[in-house]
């Protein structure tokens, strides 16, 4: 019952869904529109879900003077002083929004920016020219870089033109190829979870045991 | 009353077709019939090499889905390849540690985990602090993916999901502690990153692949054929429609686009 | 000698990037931008709205890709709300709340718009794209009958003419989006089944996955990374953080140009000997 049970939860709204979006009538009826309701309200709830969750691993860690528990405390200090500011002070107040522009904004992009560091060791490392086809994606890379930059147009006029030449066509269908592959396949496995061949996500290894 | 919502025609009987299809293809399969195999995907190839290596080390081996959800198609990717991995873990007795951002993924992965270990005969080895749910902001998450590669230099990543920018962050930070790379992912955007700095890359529609490569069960293979056929028809529909929009230039004439918005 | 080429540390590596790019936004070089077809095309788009139309605006990025994207929605804001063109802005990001509140307030300042009669900020709902989706049918209840600020959206004129997220009140999408929920979801709840033309400004990373789209015209224009916003700000004759950055971004992709070359002299040269 533990794996039968939602797997015929799962059907019936995979049925629901098509019967919601393709026919007239699950339209008339606004079939989709209460499920997102529902959904809006069973997302909500499962958000205490994860704050719970990480506020039981780190009580842990405190309480078992885990090796930097410290840090454990300082995230649950955060976390929870701004749940409680959020809600005292709302979106308008000018402590909440102070934090958040003055500490998390700068946090984040911080990270964010580590990106353009990556990227150039990234490159660095990896764009060698092995085999043809590594070098044809070696120089289309540059002539994109020096077409999206202003530095490239002051070498010489044309790059822009090849750059966007070369994210139009060739970038596009190799995205297009990609896309369709990875739609088809998407609906392949919505489809096995629907018909309960596929089955890891309700514990253990599903479809993909050893043998 | 119209029967159909419009536009919706030709998408439900797709489905349905997708499925017979899928639906016979299982059904000679597990009456014995031949299924066409699937080739070589040298990512999966690479899952218990990475392992190995991993516990030959003596250091843990890395999970995450990225920052799919739980409707996401790429987390249930992810979902069928961490019971194998799980398994090969507690197999091995190598540590595993699987990162999340979303809070509903890592409870799903907590029990996945569990019941592999539970299956391989190992519930003792099952360590619930490494199942670990990070946060909810993409940067937070990521920067605590840092902070583990740092501290606990896993020997082998596995990141097979929905990635966004983080993607290369994670990538190289996982290159510079020297650990084996494994990444799958359908965002296109992505996708180079993962091919310029991890060991071997499940490109696009090759993640959704893996748990019928990995069992080789010929009821999961036959859901790939049917998928190759249907790309086959995409395909067909495709040059036909190239075809047709370049002899009837206005789309509103066009008996192709016509059919498929009915 | 040539596996030197080959192996520079990457603390060197970073140090330089670190250089290249702070250098020009200490001290700009000035060099010349022109536009692209898809950035014209998205600038075009906002143009041709008349005064009172609608156009909305998706906020959905965080604080790491602002330095692309809040160039893009101070330049469309600005030309917008100047051409007397009405907006509503919408997160499905809950950072985009905070983002869009920024650039809201700065722009409407200068502007001199009057929030409630010449732009509405929605502010940030959960459980997107559900939410988003529900808007096509009834938006006061899917945003809780309020604005960002907690205002009743009955208080606030503008939102008496859009009760749908439909195309009979709104003329335009410009989605601003670095991921997911964000212009994908655009498209396959509102732009499509609801017949609204839709332009995007994305993230550099995300432009090549987005292009397909551009293509096949259901996205009007695109706006691509700072230099997309930077062609904006040109376009509209208003200099912005965009223009400024651009010379940044210039010397850092030169930058990786010439380790990529010197990667591969080293390496051509080793595998010769």
């Amino acid at each position: 019952m533990r794996k039968e049970l939602p797997l015929l939860v799962t059907i019936l709204t995979g049925l629901f869904v098509i019967f919601g979006h393709d026919f007239a009538i699950g339209e008339k009826w606004q079939l989709i529109n209460s499920m997102d309701k529902w959904q809006s309200i069973s997302q909500a709830v499962a958000l205490l879900i994860g704050a719970i969750n990480l506020t039981r691993i780190h009580v842990n860690h405190v309480r078992r003077r885990k090796a930097g528990y410290i840090f454990s405390l300082l995230l649950l200090v955060c976390m929870w002083g701004y749940t409680v500011l959020g809600v005292i002070d709302g979106y308008k107040g000018v402590t909440f929004r102070w934090v958040y522009n003055a500490l998390l904004a700068s946090l984040d992009s911080t990270i964010f920016s580590l990106l353009a560091f990556y990227i150039a060791s990234a490159a660095y490392r990896a764009f060698r020219v092995r085999t043809v086809e590594a070098s044809l994606l070696l120089v289309s890379a540059a002539i994109v870089m020096l077409g999206r930059a202003p530095i490239g147009e002051a070498i010489w006029k044309g790059f822009p033109d090849w750059a966007n030449w070369i994210m139009r066509f060739p970038n596009t269908a190799a995205m297009r190829a990609v896309l369709i592959g990875a739609y088809l396949g998407s609906f392949v496995t919505v489809l096995r979870i629907l018909l309960g061949i596929e089955r890891a996500h309700l514990g253990g290894v599903g479809g993909a045991g050893m043998k | 009353m119209a029967l159909w919502t419009k536009g919706m025609v030709v998408d439900f009987w797709f489905v349905v077709a997708l499925g017979v299809v899928t639906y016979v293809l299982i059904t000679r399969a597990r009456a014995g019939m031949k299924i066409p195999e699937i080739r070589k995907i040298a990512g999966l190839e690479a899952l218990e090499e990475s392992i190995g290596r991993a516990t030959e080390m003596g250091r843990p081996v890395h999970a995450t889905p990225g920052l799919g959800g739980i409707s996401d198609p790429e987390t249930f990717a992810f979902f069928n390849t961490l019971g194998y991995i799980a398994q090969l873990c507690a197999k091995y007795d190598c540590r595993l540690i699987n990162t999340n951002r979303n809070y509903l993924v890592h409870s799903v992965n907590e029990e996945i985990i569990k019941q592999a270990y539970l299956e391989a005969g190992r519930p003792d080895a099952y360590n619930g602090d490494d199942v670990r749910y990070l946060s909810g902001f993409q940067f937070g998450y990521t920067a605590a993916i840092l902070g583990i590669f740092a501290r606990e230099k896993p020997a082998a990543s596995i990141m097979i999901g929905y990635f966004y920018a983080e993607s290369l962050i994670l990538a190289e930070a996982g290159a510079q502690i020297g650990a084996i790379q494994i990444a799958g992912t359908t965002s296109t955007a992505q996708l180079p990153f993962f091919v310029a700095a991890c060991d071997y890359t499940l490109i696009g529609e090759e993640i959704y692949a893996a748990s019928a490569y990995i069992s080789k069960n010929p009821v999961l293979l036959g859901t790939v054929v049917g998928e190759d056929w249907f790309k086959i028809l995409v395909f067909l529909t495709i040059v036909v429609g190239t075809v047709v929009t370049n002899i009837i230039a206005d789309p509103k004439k066009n008996p192709l686009t016509n059919f498929i918005m009915k | 000698m040539w596996d030197r080429l080959m192996s520079i540390d990457k603390r060197v590596i970073y140090l330089l990037v670190a250089i290249a790019i702070a250098v020009p936004l200490i001290k700009p070089l000035g060099l010349p931008l022109s536009t692209s077809t898809e950035s014209e095309t998205a600038f075009n788009a906002v143009d041709a709205l008349k005064p009172g139309d609608i156009l909305w605006i998706g906020a959905d990025y965080g604080p790491s890709s602002a330095p692309e994207l809040d160039p893009m929605a101070v330049a469309i804001f600005r030309h917008a709300l100047k051409k007397g063109v009405k907006v509503v802005v919408y997160a499905m990001w809950q950072d985009g709340v905070q983002m869009s509140k920024n650039w809201t307030e700065l722009v409407s300042k200068e502007v001199g718009a009057k929030e409630g009669t010449d732009w509405v900020n929605l502010g940030w709902k959960p459980n997107n794209p559900v939410t988003l989706r529900q808007m096509t049918d009834d938006l006061w209840t899917a945003a809780a009958g309020v604005d960002v600020n907690g205002t009743p959206l009955s208080n606030l004129p503008l939102m008496e003419r859009v009760k749908k997220l439909d195309a009979s009140s709104v003329t335009l999408i410009f989605d601003l989006s670095t991921g997911s929920p964000g212009t994908a979801d655009y498209l396959q709840y509102v732009s499509e089944p609801k017949k609204i033309p839709m332009s995007v400004g994305v993230t550099a990373v995300s432009a090549p996955g987005a292009m397909p789209y551009v293509k096949s015209g259901q996205y009007t224009g695109i706006l691509s990374g700072m230099r997309g916003a930077a062609e904006y700000e040109l376009l509209s004759k208003a200099p912005g953080s965009a223009i400024k950055g651009m010379d940044a971004q210039s010397l850092g992709h030169a930058l990786i140009i010439l380790l990529i070359i010197l990667g591969n002299i080293g390496y051509v040269l080793r595998k010769r000997a």
